[in-house]
């Protein structure tokens, strides 16, 4: 291709001022900045946000307020659980306040908005909830990166528990969510028999009457159900109040969590869900973590703030790694690939499309002498989960 | 399918008595001062949140539930006196900017205090169970108290407008304003009493449907769409109205969430119609609206 001189000069010009600029910045940085996005003023994943934000925010303070010894500068931002207003906050984040990188969100719509944009922009995105298969195994990117927990290894390490409990006629019911299909079928897929329905919910519902008759109906000898926030508590309460709690009531982790419990109140008890961490788990690093959170919050934690916390680790352990030097996106990468920790869930790692290696527990709600009810882990019901096939991601 | 068929309909009922006390509100409000009051959700959500601190209080949902109907009255009339008092005369545009203003107040006054999570108001034990109602059919007591309830106000409201000295002065006032102020009612007295009384029924949903559903924050946004199709349909200012609007709407709401799934699947077994029968259900409510706005545009029963 031939250019025009002038043309030419403009191009050189500007590659010269960027090359000055890449200099500039290959220091290493006195301040690392963070964009933590998640919501803080509505949509149904105003708790779990509540959360993941209270063990960062724990996790940081532990830490001195420094990752890898760089002080830290977090910029918080709300996204409201609506993808437009995450988008234009994470704009707002690149552009005015120059982060390095970006993490929280919670709501799924806010991830399926926000990664495409951080990834194209080479902003790194670690996403600390939960994460949707399309940012994994094929379609794997070098900038993105699950440090929560990802959708099929918990539904599917549940799926494959029904199916060795001799659960025969499963009554399948999600959020109808951008993921809510997606925790659905994967827990299908490894359960493998007959399902006595399948139904989706808006998830605006409040009154779950009409779906609860339907699942009545079908006579199911348990009900596997995905949701999230508030809506487990309301399905949950009006589930025992329609006289169904005899039926077994089975989920991934946000259909029973310390977040939520306390608002379904006794009809939580017995619901059984499986998740990458309890907090009864015996690790030195969720015992640490656990009484820390106690300490500073004066509730028990939730999933979502270990999470929170881990995600902190994460980032200290390759912020640490690459001597403060995140502006160099190659090292910072593949700082963060070759992170293998103790988090408080046991063993973490990440695997080749950078999505979560990690145990998979059941627990259970039960109600202590005391009357509190929490969440007791029952047992590992899958070791090291990965993600269906994660060896096709090329980078 | 009989006993299925029972639980949708009684479901239905239900949900069009609660859709009621929330709608009678609001269309005596729009219909007699003629102010569109998008804030009306959130003295449901005050209700929801006054009977979840009663209970704490008390320790008793049956003492609870009085309370929280008099506190929102209270909020309700100190509402109209301050604020809601300079909107009448107001174009319908500023009505609304400055109730949804109201909204957004409210919203961060109860997270302030409560927080951003939902919280538990628990269904009185004797009434959490199941009961059945004929052999091989049981429902939920609650459920069953929550359409008393319902009932008995509905009755309650209309021998209030239909039989009462102050039902007929809210019955002039909504069907003519001026003349009913020539005649000597007392329209500021009639206009605060209005509001209080929408306030209460709001209490009363949000105190009776808390157990149901969760109390949070901005509870009463969702739900508000709803009513605000039933006083469309109803006709404003017509309690009559808005009774057969809520229960039309609660009957066909249920009723299309809950065989709308059925029926696709047997029709077109080949679709997946999971996540298209809840969307085309809740175009039902809205589809009657559109209905009824051909054929009536003023509604079942306006007044005036």
């Amino acid at each position: 291709m031939t250019l025009k001189p002038t043309r030419r000069l403009v191009n050189v010009g500007i590659a010269a001022s960027l090359l000055t600029l890449s200099t500039l910045s290959a220091h290493a940085a006195d301040k690392i900045r963070i964009g933590f996005l998640a919501s803080a003023s509505g949509g149904p994943t105003i708790g779990p946000s509540k959360e993941l934000r209270a063990g960062f925010d724990l996790g940081l303070k532990l830490l001195g307020g420094k990752l890898g010894g760089v002080p830290v500068e977090v910029i918080y931002g709300d996204d409201q659980g609506n993808p437009d207003v995450g988008k234009q906050v994470f704009d707002r984040m690149v552009k005015r306040d120059k982060i390095d990188l970006v993490t929280g969100v919670v709501a799924s719509g806010v991830t399926y908005a926000v990664a495409p944009l951080a990834v194209q922009q080479q902003v790194f995105y670690i996403n600390a909830n939960v994460g949707p298969r399309d940012f994994v195994a094929e379609k794997c990117s070098p900038f993105y990166f699950n440090t929560g927990w990802h959708i099929e290894s918990i539904n599917e390490a549940m799926g494959k528990f029904l199916a060795s409990q001799n659960f025969k006629k499963v009554y399948a019911i999600g959020a109808g969510v951008p993921v809510g299909r997606e925790h659905i079928e994967a827990f299908k897929r490894s359960y493998g028999g007959e399902l006595a329905g399948e139904a989706y919910y808006k998830p605006q519902t409040l009154d779950f009457s009409a779906e609860l008759a339907q699942i009545r109906a079908a006579q199911p000898d348990a009900v596997y159900a995905f949701s999230f926030g508030p809506l487990s508590a309301n399905f949950t309460k009006q589930y025992a109040q329609a006289g169904l709690k005899n039926i077994p009531l089975f989920g991934p982790a946000p259909l029973a969590d310390e977040e939520n419990i306390p608002a379904g109140g006794e009809a939580m008890v017995g619901v059984i869900t499986g998740g990458h961490w309890n907090l009864d788990l015996i690790t030195d690093a969720n015992k640490r973590f656990v009484a820390e959170f106690q300490k500073e919050y004066n509730r028990p934690a939730a999933i979502a703030a270990e999470q929170g916390y881990t995600t902190v680790l994460v980032l200290d352990a390759a912020i640490k790694a690459v001597a403060g030097k995140i502006e160099d996106k190659v090292a910072f990468r593949k700082a963060l690939e070759a992170v293998s920790l103790e988090a408080p869930r046991g063993p973490m790692k990440f695997n080749v499309d950078h999505s979560p290696v990690q145990n998979v527990y059941l627990r259970k709600v039960f109600k202590t002498e005391k009357g509190e009810l929490v969440n007791r882990m029952q047992k590992m019901i899958a070791a090291n989960q990965s993600v269906r096939g994660a060896s096709s991601c090329t980078m | 399918m009989g006993t299925f068929l029972i639980e949708q309909l009684l479901n239905g009922l239900q949900l069009g008595l609660m859709l009621f006390l929330l709608a009678a509100g609001l269309t005596l409000v729009f219909g007699i001062m003629d102010l569109i009051n998008l804030a009306h959700g959130s003295l449901y959500m005050i209700g929801g949140f006054l009977a979840v601190a009663a209970v704490k209080l008390t320790g008793s949902f049956y003492i609870a539930l009085p309370m929280a109907i008099v506190g929102t009255a209270l909020v309700a009339t100190l509402l109209e006196t301050s604020l809601m008092r300079r909107l009448y005369g107001r174009d319908h545009l500023s009505q609304v900017l400055a109730t949804f203003g109201l909204i957004l107040i409210c919203n961060d006054a109860v997270r302030w205090n409560w927080g951003p999570n939902a919280v538990m108001l628990d269904v009185p034990a004797a009434l959490s169970g199941p009961v059945a109602l004929f052999p091989g059919f049981s429902y939920s007591a609650y459920r069953l108290v929550v359409i008393a309830v319902g009932l008995m106000t509905a009755a309650f409201l209309g021998l209030l407008i239909h039989r009462t000295r102050l039902g007929m002065w809210i019955r002039a006032g909504a069907s003519d304003r001026e003349t009913a102020r020539a005649l000597g009612v007392n329209i500021k007295l009639v206009f605060t009493g209005v509001f209080a009384l929408g306030g209460a029924l709001c209490a009363l949903a949000g105190a009776l449907l808390g157990p149901l559903l969760s109390v949070q924050v901005g509870m009463g946004e969702g739900i508000i769409i709803l009513a605000f199709v039933t006083v469309v349909i109803g006709g404003t200012g017509s309690v009559k109205g808005a009774f057969l609007g809520a229960l039309a709407i609660g009957f066909l709401d249920t009723l299309g969430r809950s065989f709308l799934p059925l029926w696709l699947r047997a029709r077109w077994p080949e679709v997946s119609p999971d996540t298209m029968a809840p969307a085309l259900a809740a175009m039902l409510t809205y589809a009657l609206m559109v209905a009824v706005l051909c054929w009536r545009p003023q509604g079942l029963f306006r007044t005036s």
